[in-house]
């Protein structure tokens, strides 16, 4: 296996595992918020749910990420690439976008979602505001797979 | 296809008649009543006793909750389950259901059972101290009577038991052990009263604790020993257990009960809201005048109602005056097809009155964008046909039935757009797909800005027609209109390089954003804050670019979709049981994606209307239309 294979594959795997450790964070913030409200009324469980998943997304931006990087490598089935070490490189920083933008976003939308899991427990029927305001932070994790995505789609290889 | 115009509704009646009219616009659910200036207007008020309501209504939910259902649905039987209907005019058939004496047995037979589980606990706390002594097997009554001679029993920890051991063999004293246990030991210590203090000085250099078995000697009819005891205590909690039981299935045949009780807990409290809407009136020694809002449209009908009902009551129906605009109630008023985007107007808050309602401009955006942010053919059936079944199965009423009608589209804009830029499970229809986003992002890169571009370019048109409206005409044309055409005409100019016209519309547009944007007099100070709102284009640029997410959101469904997809060809391969996991896979992946890109998709979609296009003309801030009606808890009332 080549240089540039293995420099690839180490930004895919950055960029599911980096990304995905600021969506583990997060959903855990968000999480225990849940938990702690759902002590005092478990019927909430359902209107909190969607706030308690709303941070997963980054994470999920990330193995997105290294799936392409497998599909254009050709790692499921078929031709293996050979990309050269610039290419491997070029593959590896294409996915920093998603993983770091993706590893803090996380961290922070798990925090305004806690904050909107307790505004949810005292105002049930104000479930959409905290979500959109959890949005507004997701924002920069989908800008970032956005990056990724083009720069991976401008690579040839 | 704006906001409803509503009508101020005075009405004068005789104060007799007053609860059964509340009543009566209870049912008719087209009048919201406001409180009065009652101090300026030298009128009485006298707030509602609730109380005794509140109380019966605790009461008889607590046992509504307590009893099991008649026919016991679970999950999701029991989510699809619609409430029993009643007709309105039962109300006051059901109030002479004797329900107090109901309530009142019910909670006797609570408070008995109560008193009985703690007996219990106390039996078993007597256990629990008697249990350790079990091996001391004499009759306790030997324990007792003695002149000379001081018997102890002890508690002591485990750990010390040797060295109190030792320490007493000096004394004349003699130890038995009843029981040594991991922990604990537990001792029978008798010695010479003249030792006394000498044996006790040995006892308080340990932790220990003396068991007083005095208040069983009382009680003791011959020679019961410590067992004997304890099996009278158990013989005792059985006898309770059996009473629980008993009391338990009296209380269970209060089952039948439940559904007039869930109807009676409807009616008083709809009697509450009558008695709470009813205090509103400002009173006169006779009458009572009440005033609210009505849509304009249903103004006719009230009247017309009103007038069957009775002839003392007289009602007043006229067009707000300036001042009380700002009580005005807002009413969506919407073509049905439109309706449920209302949802999404309601979720930001109402419009304020004489403003735009944004519902119709946001509709086909919000629309296309779902559907481009999902770009799911298969889910969105799965969509639609799950809300279609929730709506025919369960004919929820109000917002969620608006809300299941709203995913009803959504799930049709993903059909259209997910045959044309996705797929339907995973798979492409080939033939069909114009853009294939992972392929080739950079078209429905464009695409995605495209529509951006356009929605900020409406928004900034509804703030051109807000501003004309205020009454800022020329500055509202000039500023706004200007932006209308410097932006287009830059973007074209980029993109084809010529004709040169644009270039000179360009010109224009600044011209009117720089010289009418300040209104001051002084030329220079006008020139340069005008050139300093040129520097507003910052947010047109970055307005326009945050619709780039349509494209990430819709590549993620459709690449998770790809990934759900290769993982059950890898798992079909497994002999034997390959397919059946597959399936789960298959199954358990999609219905996950479909989550997970519903949520996103709606929430990014909702956003982009709340932030980037609502942010330059929207003025939220009404106050909702909030008629007196029949609400319903348990059952639902039809007329």
């Amino acid at each position: 296996m080549s240089l540039g294979l293995t420099l690839a594959i180490l930004g895919a795997a950055l960029a599911v595992f980096i990304a995905g450790i600021g969506s583990a964070i997060g959903i855990g913030i968000a999480g225990r918020a849940a938990s702690g409200v759902m002590t005092e009324d478990p019927s909430k469980f359902g209107i909190i749910l969607p706030l308690g998943a709303l941070a997963g997304t980054q994470g999920i931006y990330g193995f997105l990420s290294g799936f392409l990087v497998i599909l254009k490598l050709g790692l499921l089935g078929g031709q293996v690439a050979e990309p050269t070490v610039q290419q491997g490189l070029q593959i590896m920083f294409a996915c920093f976008p998603v993983a770091f933008a993706g590893l803090v976003s996380g961290i922070h939308q798990g925090k305004v979602c806690a904050s909107g899991i307790y505004m949810v427990a005292k105002q049930p029927k104000d479930m959409t505001k905290p979500l959109v305001m959890a949005a507004l932070v997701e924002t920069y994790a989908v800008l970032g797979l956005l990056a990724t995505v083009l720069l991976l789609n401008g690579i040839k290889l | 296809m704006a906001i409803a115009p509503v009508k101020r509704m005075e009405v004068l009646l005789p104060r007799t008649e007053l609860e059964g009219f509340v009543s009566y616009l209870q049912e008719l659910e087209i009048a919201q009543l406001d409180p009065l200036p009652y101090e300026e207007l030298e009128l009485a008020s006298s707030p509602a006793e609730l109380t005794e309501y509140e109380r019966w209504l605790g009461r008889i939910n607590h046992l509504i909750q307590s009893l099991p259902e008649t026919e016991p649905r679970k999950g999701l039987e029991k989510l699809l389950t619609p409430k029993p209907k009643y007709s309105a005019s039962l109300r006051r058939v059901l109030l002479d259901y004797s329900y107090q004496k109901v309530v009142e047995d019910y909670e006797a037979l609570e408070s008995k059972r109560a008193q009985l589980s703690q007996n219990i606990k106390q039996i078993e706390k007597e256990e629990e101290f008697l249990k350790p002594l079990l091996l001391l097997d004499v009759p306790l009554l030997s324990l007792t009577g003695f002149n000379r001679c001081q018997l102890r029993i002890i508690e002591v920890k485990r750990e010390d038991l040797e060295t109190l051991k030792e320490q007493l063999t000096d004394q004349p004293a003699v130890l038995s052990v009843i029981e040594a246990k991991k922990n604990l030991a537990y001792i029978l210590v008798i010695y010479h009263q003249s030792l006394k203090e000498e044996v006790e000085a040995i006892f308080s250099g340990f932790k220990l604790t003396y068991i007083s078995l005095e208040p069983y000697f009382s009680r003791l009819r011959g020679d019961e020993k410590v067992s004997d005891l304890l099996v009278e205590l158990d013989q005792q909690k059985s006898g309770l257990r059996e009473e629980i039981n008993e009391l338990e299935k009296q209380m269970a045949s209060f089952a039948v009960h439940r559904p007039s009780l869930m109807a009676v807990y409807d009616v008083l409290l709809n009697e509450k809201q009558k008695l709470a809407a009813a205090s509103l009136a400002g009173l006169t020694e006779k009458t009572a005048w009440l005033a609210g809002w009505v849509p304009a449209a249903r103004a006719d009908y009230l009247a017309g109602k009103i007038n069957q009902y009775s002839q003392d009551i007289y009602l007043e129906l006229r067009e707000p005056k300036p001042e009380e605009k700002d009580e005005m109630p807002v009413i969506l008023d919407n073509p049905p097809l439109l309706k449920p985007f209302e949802v999404i107007t309601d979720l930001y808050g109402l419009p304020q009155p004489g403003t735009i309602d944004p519902t119709i401009y946001l509709a086909p955006f919000f629309f296309v964008f779902v559907g481009l942010c999902l770009s799911e053919g298969g889910y969105g059936l799965v969509m639609s046909l799950l809300s279609l079944f929730y709506i025919k199965k369960v004919e929820p009423k109000g917002g969620t039935r608006q809300f299941m009608l709203l995913l009803f589209y959504l799930g049709i804009s993903n059909m259209i757009f997910g045959t044309l830029f996705g797929g339907w499970f995973g798979f492409p229809i080939k033939p069909l797909v114009l853009i294939d986003p992972i392929a080739d992002p950079i078209p429905y890169l464009i695409l995605s800005l495209a529509l951006g571009f356009i929605q900020v370019m409406l928004s900034t048109f509804l703030s051109l027609v807000r501003d004309f409206k205020k009454g800022n005409k020329v500055t509202a044309i000039a500023v706004k209109g200007g932006w209308l055409l410097l932006l287009p005409s830059l973007l074209f100019y980029f993109l084809l390089k010529q004709p040169p016209i644009l270039g000179i519309l360009a010109l224009i547009g600044t011209a009117g954003i720089v010289f009418f944007s300040s209104s001051s007099r002084n030329i220079f100070a006008r020139f340069f804050s005008g050139l300093y709102a040129l520097y507003g284009i910052t947010s047109y640029f970055s307005d326009t670019l945050s619709y780039s997410r349509l494209l990430a959101l819709g590549l993620s469904t459709g690449v998770i979709a790809m990934v759900v997809n290769s993982l059950v060809q890898i798992a079909w391969g497994f002999p034997v049981v390959g397919w059946i996991i597959g399936i789960l896979i298959f199954a358990g992946g999609h219905l996950f994606n479909l989550a997970i890109g519903l949520l996103g998709g709606f929430v990014h979609s909702m956003r982009l209307q709340f932030v980037e296009f609502f942010g330059r003309f929207y003025e939220a801030g009404g106050k909702p239309f909030q008629p007196v009606k029949l609400v319903n808890k348990y059952i639902e009332f039809i007329r």
